[in-house]
């Protein structure tokens, strides 16, 4: 897997708050970007249909998300694995997270490992690496969102 | 066929470049009624679809011009030309490199303080600044300037989406259309063209790049003139790490020579400058090439190392006046000229359609009305189907969605530039064919009807039965469980091993993404030994006893690590699917070196073919030319001759494993002669099977070759590679254009690997 960029996260929450989202569903929908179905297939492990715009056309994917090699309350990376419906070729994300807490604050340094097959492979790799780059940002934003959400919050957006 | 009416409409756009689409669309955007007619079968078959794919700031303009005016004003329309449209761009930046003290001051002095004065943001790097943000310039570079808003774009897309927003919004695209007779009076303009009638219009916009000066004359008009400016490019896989566009300082004739990023991938190397007296002369030479790879290698000193997939030709058009000619024609303002645009066209494109537009609106009191219609983003929501396209895992599907778009791809080159078929290492040779026959299913044709590019570009010619046609498609059975071996190939090498392998008990899986087993020589068994017919036989029996699965029409696209072995992902006719295994061996042989890779002088036209090209040709009932001439080396070579004279035609083969015999070749659009160890030969095709390159392309996402085709895969002597599970044989390692190592090398991989996984078992 090709390494895209290394990067930290600080937010204004206890790190438990994090843990607490493992077992969210509906949270860790909002926190995937473009998430338009999520199942658990497992514990830790979904089912996910993805829509992804990449600059000049918008790719549905169908593919898995999972939870791996949690170590609360300090490590935990996230793998998003799937197959863009109508193109050859598949992807496979992996952002390992550290979580550490300072002065009550959540710093998650994170990285993304990238690894491309097929025709997403052959579509141009500074294209692609600027949109899984952008993704990630956008996911780790609404990861701060929901760190920062009041339970009452989180209540009223489930539906 | 010509339309013998007299069709009247507001406004006809002549020339379907990239200027002429953008002018098409700000029409339909007023809401009025416009007709675009372009002479080629498709558009963007001119300057539009040759140049160096860069979004101009303007940095370097000469202030005062049309042109730096033009550049500005794009700058600000950019943002909502790509929402609009969809387009693929890239801000990538440029760096101008400074050789010595004396260009850095003409950095400063003249090329920086020029952008101040058109408002162009650059900045100044000293050396260490420099390799800072571009560690692989070359160290002599003292200092340079940085352009940050320098940007690359995918020329094809936005033409075609230009005259895409222009159909959906209510106006027509005409292509073979060419224009050959033109009235223009106080009241209209009357065109006749060759190919779809005449019309009468209010206004007519003369896009037609090169030969706007020629349609000028149509019209009696001859106040300014064109003349080609030829400027070769050379394509590169391999992108050495280049994130910029780099450039030098400026030449009388024009930016000199580019490192640039190609949007999807790849590097565009060039372009050289050399005016030319010819309009149709779209000619490579190898002097172009050494030109180019010396100025490009002394900017970036690992452009050395570049293997060129593609050199090729694009011709800017270079007016009489030295800056754009945007007025209204001497003969009467119902023509207006749209000209002279050397080689800013894309940068400009819609300021210049914006301010043509605006000012025949005047001319002509058109009110202003908004059309609401957008252009829809392309959608990928068909199923992907089989593979065609190897080098660039290009499905059926995609290619499909392509054809059907408002502006169809009707032509093999149109689906390249729409798709990425063909774009790839072997340049067309293994799935032209297919891509042929989507394109004539698709546009109710015969592949014999579909062209190359422009007319007279023909492909195929209708030939004996298909020797492949007719038989039972081969569907994969439903995925097994963890296999321990799965074998990607069924020539001799994936034969060798995967029976090796069997022979020890282990559990294989073959695939293969012919219709047949054996390879490149599979349809000849009368060119194998005794040895390797028993290898097939002993293969086919095997699969048909179940004691090895065998599929056939599966192509493997990735091969991914999972659970300590692999996971294998292959694509069928019914979409994708994935098998697990301890190992996984990789024998998917290797393909013709193409003419494109190679240093031959002469045009780009149709007939120039690896013997790829005809097997697949010839499997699926066509022939590939009529009078031939293969030049080539032992069993592909033989392969090829024997199979087009069973086809009852005449061959004249060169046995040589050296392509230097082929000095030149000549014509534009389907080769006439070759000039072949100095003498010119009449055909109308050239059959290349001399030299085998490594089909590794599955290897390169795993770092095990790199971009450059023609690196064999990295192995130990019996095949395993430096990843876990991971084995290669045959040409992927070896390329061996008479396949006489292939089943041996098959079978040692076969037996090591099989050894290995019982160990591990």
């Amino acid at each position: 897997m090709k390494r895209l960029l290394e990067d930290e996260i600080l937010v204004d929450a206890p790190r438990d708050r994090l843990w607490e989202l493992v077992d969210d569903l509906p949270a860790i929908q909002r926190i995937l970007p473009g998430c338009e179905e999520l199942e658990a297939l497992a514990p830790n492990r979904y089912r996910a249909v993805m829509r992804t715009k990449i600059q000049f056309i918008t790719l549905r994917v169908q593919g898995t998300a999972e939870l791996a090699d949690l170590h609360p309350p300090d490590h935990v990376r996230l793998a998003i694995s799937g197959r863009p419906i109508g193109l050859i070729g598949a992807f496979i994300v992996s952002v390992p997270i550290d979580v550490t807490e300072v002065d009550g604050r959540t710093r998650g340094v994170y990285a993304i490992d990238l690894e491309l097959t097929g025709r997403l492979a052959a579509f141009g790799a500074p294209i692609l690496r600027a949109t899984v780059k952008a993704q990630v940002r956008e996911m780790m934003e609404n990861l701060r969102r929901e760190l920062l959400r009041e339970p009452d919050d989180v209540q009223e957006a489930t539906p | 066929m010509s339309r013998r009416r007299l069709e009247r409409v507001q406004a006809v756009v002549i020339g379907g470049g990239v200027i002429g689409c953008a002018v098409l669309r700000e029409l339909t955007r007023r809401g009025i009624d416009a007709v675009l007619l372009e002479a080629e079968p498709s558009i963007g078959e001119g300057t539009s679809k040759a140049n160096s794919a860069i979004v101009h700031t303007g940095f370097d303009a000469h202030p005062g011009t049309t042109e730096a005016e033009m550049l500005r004003r794009a700058a600000l329309l950019w943002p909502e030309v790509i929402e609009e449209l969809s387009v693929p761009f890239l801000q990538v930046g440029a760096l101008m490199l400074a050789g010595d003290q004396q260009e850095a001051i003409r950095l400063r002095d003249e090329v920086a303080s020029n952008a101040a004065r058109l408002g162009v943001e650059t900045n100044l790097l000293d050396r260490d600044e420099l390799r800072r943000v571009a560690p692989y310039v070359t160290p002599r570079a003292t200092a340079a300037l940085s352009i940050p808003g320098e940007s690359v774009i995918d020329p094809f897309w936005l033409t075609r989406r230009y005259a895409e927003a222009g159909i959906v919004a209510g106006g027509r695209v005409l292509t073979d259309a060419e224009v050959v007779r033109l009235e223009v009076t106080a009241e209209q303009v009357t065109l006749h063209t060759d190919g779809a009638g005449s019309l009468a219009a209010d206004q007519v916009f003369n896009c037609a790049g090169l030969w706007a000066d020629d349609l000028a004359a149509l019209a009696g008009e001859q106040s300014f003139s064109l003349r080609p400016r030829r400027g070769q490019f050379l394509v590169s896989e391999e992108t050495f790490g280049v994130e910029q566009i780099i450039l030098p300082l400026p030449g009388p004739m024009g930016k000199g020579m580019l490192v640039t990023p190609i949007i999807f991938g790849g590097l565009l190397l060039g372009p050289t400058a050399d005016d030319s007296p010819d309009k149709q002369d779209r000619s490579v030479n190898a002097e172009g090439r050494r030109r180019i790879l010396a100025a490009c290698t002394a900017m970036v000193p690992m452009v050395e190392d570049m293997v060129p997939i593609r050199q090729f030709t694009g011709l800017r058009a270079v007016s009489s006046t030295g800056d754009y000619i945007l007025r209204p024609s001497t003969s009467g303002d119902r023509l207006y000229h749209v000209t002279g645009i050397r080689s800013t066209g894309i940068s400009a494109s819609p300021a210049i359609a914006e301010r043509v537009v605006d000012e025949a609106a005047t001319l002509r009191g058109w009110q202003r009305r908004a059309s609401s219609a957008r252009v829809a983003e392309p959608a990928f929501e068909e199923a992907a189907g089989e593979l065609i396209c190897v080098c660039r895992s290009v499905s059926r599907g995609e290619l499909v969605g392509a054809a059907r778009q408002p502006v169809g791809a009707v032509t093999v080159d149109a689906a390249k530039r729409a798709c990425g078929v063909t774009f790839g290492d072997c340049q067309g040779n293994l799935c032209t064919v297919a891509v042929a026959e989507t394109i004539a299913a698709e546009t109710s044709r015969t592949a014999d009807g579909v062209l190359k590019h422009r007319a007279g570009s023909w492909l195929l010619a209708p030939g004996p039965p298909a020797e492949i046609r007719g038989l039972r498609r081969h569907r994969p059975p439903a995925v097994p469980g963890a296999m321990d071996l799965v074998v990607v190939g069924g020539g001799l090498a994936g034969a060798g091993a995967a029976l090796a392998a069997r022979a020890i008990d282990t559990r294989v899986l073959i695939i293969e993404r012919r219709q047949r087993w054996g390879g490149a020589l599979g349809n000849r068994p009368a060119l194998m030994t005794d040895e390797e017919q028993y290898a097939l036989a002993a293969l086919e029996n095997e699969i048909a006893n179940d004691t090895i699965a065998g599929w056939l029409e599966a192509t493997a696209t990735g091969l991914v690590p999972a659970g300590g072995g692999w996971s294998v992902q292959v694509q069928t006719a019914d979409g994708g699917l994935e098998v697990t295994a301890r190992a996984v061996l990789v024998a998917t042989g290797g393909y013709v070196e193409p003419r494109e890779h190679l240093p031959i002088d002469g045009p780009r036209g149709s007939g120039v073919v690896t013997s790829d090209f005809v097997e697949a040709a010839l499997d699926a009932g066509w022939l590939p030319g009529r009078r031939l001439m293969v030049v080539g080396h032992g069993r592909t070579a033989e392969l090829s001759t024997g199979r087009l004279r069973d086809a009852g035609l005449i061959v004249n083969q060169v046995d040589t494993a050296d392509p230097a015999v082929i000095a030149a070749i000549r014509g534009d659009r389907r080769l006439e002669a070759v000039l072949v160890n100095g003498a010119w030969v009449d055909a109308d095709t050239l059959v290349l099977a001399h030299r085998l390159l490594p089909a590794a392309f599955l290897l390169r996402a795993l770092g095990l070759v790199d971009g450059r085709p023609g690196i064999p895969a990295r192995s130990e002597p019996n095949g395993q590679t430096e990843l876990a599970g991971l084995w290669v044989a045959g040409s992927c390692r070896k390329p061996d254009v008479d396949h006489r190592t292939a089943l041996a090398d098959g079978r040692l991989a076969g037996t090591a690997v099989a050894a290995r996984s019982e160990a591990v078992r």
